[in-house]
């Protein structure tokens, strides 16, 4: 994770020792060495580069494969029946290959504990680095080194020389002013009163690495709160006419007044847009057009148009005219053979599931005409269904004591309601993570270490700086020279300026 | 004003063409086709008003090659004024971003290789990348012209032209300085560590290719996060990446409400949606489920 592979604490002499010590060997004290050292390999194992790259690299392998191939729909997992009758119906795609994806854990990735460990780990590597570099980056920002031993004038990657005809002291402020002019901040090495300056630019770039490295965290942050916080009911299902409950502790219910789907002359959708009423607690406190790129905003929870379809607005009474449903079922199943629409609701007082189905769009059934309903009721444990009977709009029929009227069909909206209260996590994560990655990029440290000394015609200014991967810093470094000499003396002639060529590409 | 952007796109692509045959022509001429302050590597070199020139007398050869990179560099740069103003007549005569269709985003995708390589090459004056990334910008250009220019309005899934532009339009530069480290690095890795005579030099292409990913990456983190941020407005999730799924329940199971139908999030796919294909909102009637169903 960290880019700095100087990260590890302990000198290798030391470890060595560490190592060399068994723990069975000093009475005193033992235990506790292999404590220590157990605790130094797992730290250094967590803030080794190599380790995040290792897990960065399982992440991906085990996202993609999570993207490819086709997942368990949510909620599905929980139960065994539908989870085995999934599977079967993608046996067609994926062939023999599908038990051994699915014993593999590949249909559920992203809820495998195998994707939550590597999180877990990455999480944890993640914070290490952020906990082992911010104090170097703290001290390299605040309190850098600022005096350089001679071998680095003369093996630094860059590094130049100029002759200037004036004093030291006098130089020291040319060269002040040079660097100053080129936006870098100059600090004087205190023991040698102005001889080694120091001067860097974007000494806060290199926290662009943490804050990159804790928006990982946050947004990871954001995606546990929505989790274990929040919501989400993709099948809201409302027919127009409808209260529908939320649910999930909110005490808001929601109303569609209507719905509409448009199209353009060409057949392809231009609009969908759901009238809904909001209550709260019964009463209402909002009321607004949902679209699909407009959702419905209220307490945290947000209303999404999904999907809709028609339903059949039914109504059940009991032989002493007692209402025992009034409301529209939503047509929202399919057929195997795709000629049909289904849709079902209960009467849990009587143990009862009502199948309503209706002819496809397009399709025919020479025994389901228009405005009929055929109607299905199944007893609770019960193999054979009570009754099955086709129905007339409007006219009451009755079925095993029921009396059912299909009075109309209505248009349904399909609504996501979802609760994420880690959304502004993740944003802020997402900035900080495109922030970081601009600062690391754009805001390299650039750090020069200048030298002078008296020479008999004047002082010499010596200049170096590291230079790892930066190198539109070349040209500039050696403009700075260019401008020390000129700022120095216009008539001064340089006696030498060496240039490495590292990054030197135009001759 | 749709004709308008149809016939400078037709001038783009003929400019693009023309570009790619000056510097094909140019590069017959001389093993070289990098502007002369890079070009003269081999021999001494001298500072005449700014700009380094070959000491050794130049071959005839030698002006007609730099006469026809020039003129490759400048067509390069015309066919992207043409393109841009493609674009923004096409802009402007829609009502949104020039990226809802395959037509749209591979005239855009062209625009952002050659936007690319006219910056990259104004600042290294390496031409030699252009035989790479302007072949494919004209390939594009060409697709283009085949899938047609017809402007079809938005499905409801794209009716959000803020982020629609700043989405895509994000994502475009992004690709287009991809393309610039894609030819760097093609050429880096096709020549000998120690270079080859009249190509750019491997540090040169690798300093550029650095610079262009620099450049990219951090635009394709903002893509995938405005992305995201679109996702979660049209869809409530931070992808649209759901599939289609017809899930099967078991026969008479009482958890038919748990088989999740694969209706949610509108059904486009990993590929941003109006690309591959355009979003559609899904009706109901996706979920086939066995019920106990005894008509005869």
């Amino acid at each position: 994770m960290s880019q700095d592979t100087r990260t590890r604490p302990a000198e290798p002499s030391a470890r060595g020792s560490l190592d060399g010590l068994d723990g069975l060997d000093g009475p005193d004290g033992g235990p506790s060495v292999a404590v220590a050292d157990v605790l130094d390999r797992l730290w250094r194992f967590f803030i080794s580069m190599r380790t995040g790259l290792w897990l960065i690299l399982a992440l991906g392998l085990l996202s993609l494969a999570g993207t490819l191939l086709v997942q368990v729909p949510a909620g599905m997992g929980s139960d065994a029946a539908t989870r085995a009758s999934w599977i079967a119906s993608i046996h067609s795609k994926y062939g023999g290959w599908t038990p051994v994806l699915d014993r593999l854990g590949f249909f559920a990735v992203f809820s495998s504990i195998l994707f939550k460990s590597i999180m877990v780990l990455l999480t944890t590597s993640v914070l290490a680095c952020s906990v082992n570099r911010t104090p170097r980056l703290w001290k390299l920002a605040l309190h850098p080194r600022t005096r350089m031993g001679e071998t680095f004038f003369t093996h630094a990657p860059l590094r130049a020389s100029v002759l200037v005809p004036a004093s030291p002291d006098e130089t020291n402020d040319y060269v002040r002013g040079v660097l100053r002019f080129h936006r870098f901040r100059t600090i004087s090495d205190p023991e040698d009163q102005g001889m080694n300056l120091y001067a860097d630019r974007f000494r806060w770039g290199p926290f662009g690495t943490v804050i990159a490295h804790l928006s990982f965290v946050i947004i990871l942050l954001g995606f546990f709160l929505s989790a274990t916080n929040g919501f989400k009911n993709t099948q809201v299902i409302v027919p127009v006419g409808s209260t529908v409950q939320v649910g999930n502790g909110t005490g808001l219910s929601v109303k569609a007044m209507s719905f509409n789907d448009a199209y353009y002359p060409d057949g392809s959708p231009s609009d969908y847009a759901s009238d809904l009423i909001l209550y709260k607690n019964g009463v209402q406190v909002q009321r607004q057009t949902v679209r699909v790129n407009h959702p419905m905003n209220r307490d945290g929870v947000s209303f999404y148009q999904s999907f809709f379809g028609e339903a059949a607005a039914m109504k059940v009474t009991d032989s002493a005219g007692k209402t025992l449903y009034n409301d529209a079922a939503a047509l929202q199943w399919q057929s195997d053979d795709g000629k049909h629409s289904i849709g079902k609701f209960a009467l849990p007082g009587k143990g009862l599931t009502v199948y309503v189905i209706a002819v496809a769009s397009g399709q025919v059934d020479l025994n389901i005409k228009a405005g009929q309903m055929q109607l299905e009721v199944d007893q609770a444990g019960q193999n054979a269904p009570l009754g099955t009977q086709v129905v007339d709009q409007g006219k009451p029929t009755t079925i095993a004591g029921l009396t059912y009227t299909f009075e109309r069909t209505r248009q349904f909206t399909g609504l996501i309601v979802a609760r994420d209260p880690g959304v502004p996590f993740v944003w802020v994560g997402s900035t900080l993570l495109v922030l970081g990655l601009i600062l690391v990029v754009f805001f390299p440290h650039r750090r020069v270490w200048v030298r002078i000394r008296r020479t008999s015609g004047g002082s010499e200014v010596l200049c170096a700086s590291t230079m790892k991967r930066d190198l539109a810093f070349t040209p500039q470094f050696h403009q700075l020279m260019r401008d020390i000499e000129l700022a120095g003396a216009p008539s001064s002639t340089t006696q030498e300026v060496r240039h490495n060529e590292i990054g030197q590409n135009d001759a | 004003m749709l004709n308008l952007s149809q016939y400078a796109l037709i001038a783009g692509l003929m400019l693009v063409v023309l570009a790619v045959i000056c510097y094909i022509t140019a590069l017959m001429l001389g093993r070289s086709v990098r502007s002369a302050p890079v070009m003269a590597h081999a021999g001494a070199i001298a500072e005449v008003g700014g700009v380094a020139t070959a000491l050794a007398p130049p071959p005839v050869a030698s002006g007609q090659r730099r006469s026809m990179a020039m003129y490759g560099t400048y067509f390069s740069r015309l066919s992207w004024v043409f393109l841009t103003a493609c674009l923004v007549l096409r802009t402007i005569s829609t009502g949104h971003g020039p990226f809802t269709n395959q037509y749209e985003f591979a005239v855009s995708f062209a625009w952002g290789m050659i936007a690319a390589y006219v910056y990259f090459e104004h600042r290294y004056h390496v031409r030699t990348i252009a035989l790479l990334i302007l072949p494919i910008a004209a390939g594009m250009l060409l697709y283009a012209l085949t899938v047609g220019a017809t402007a079809n309005p938005l499905v409801p899934a794209l009716q959000n032209n803020l982020l629609l532009t700043i989405h895509v339009a994000v994502a475009i530069v992004a690709y287009g300085a991809f393309s610039v480290s894609f030819a760097a690095a093609a050429l880096y890795l096709t020549q000998p560590e120690t270079g080859r005579q009249g190509w750019p030099k491997p540090a040169l292409l690798d300093e550029m290719g650095y610079r262009a990913v620099i450049i990219g990456f951090p635009l394709l983190t903002m893509t995938v996060v405005l992305g995201a941020v679109w996702a979660k407005i049209a869809w409530g999730s931070y992808r649209a990446g759901t599939r289609r799924i017809r899930p099967r329940c078991s026969p008479g199971s009482p958890t038919a409400p748990t088989c999740t139908p694969g209706w949610p999030a509108a059904g486009s796919d990993v590929v941003p949606p109006g690309y591959s294909r355009p979003a559609r909102f899904r009706a109901a009637h996706v979920l086939r489920q066995p019920l106990l169903w005894r008509v005869a």
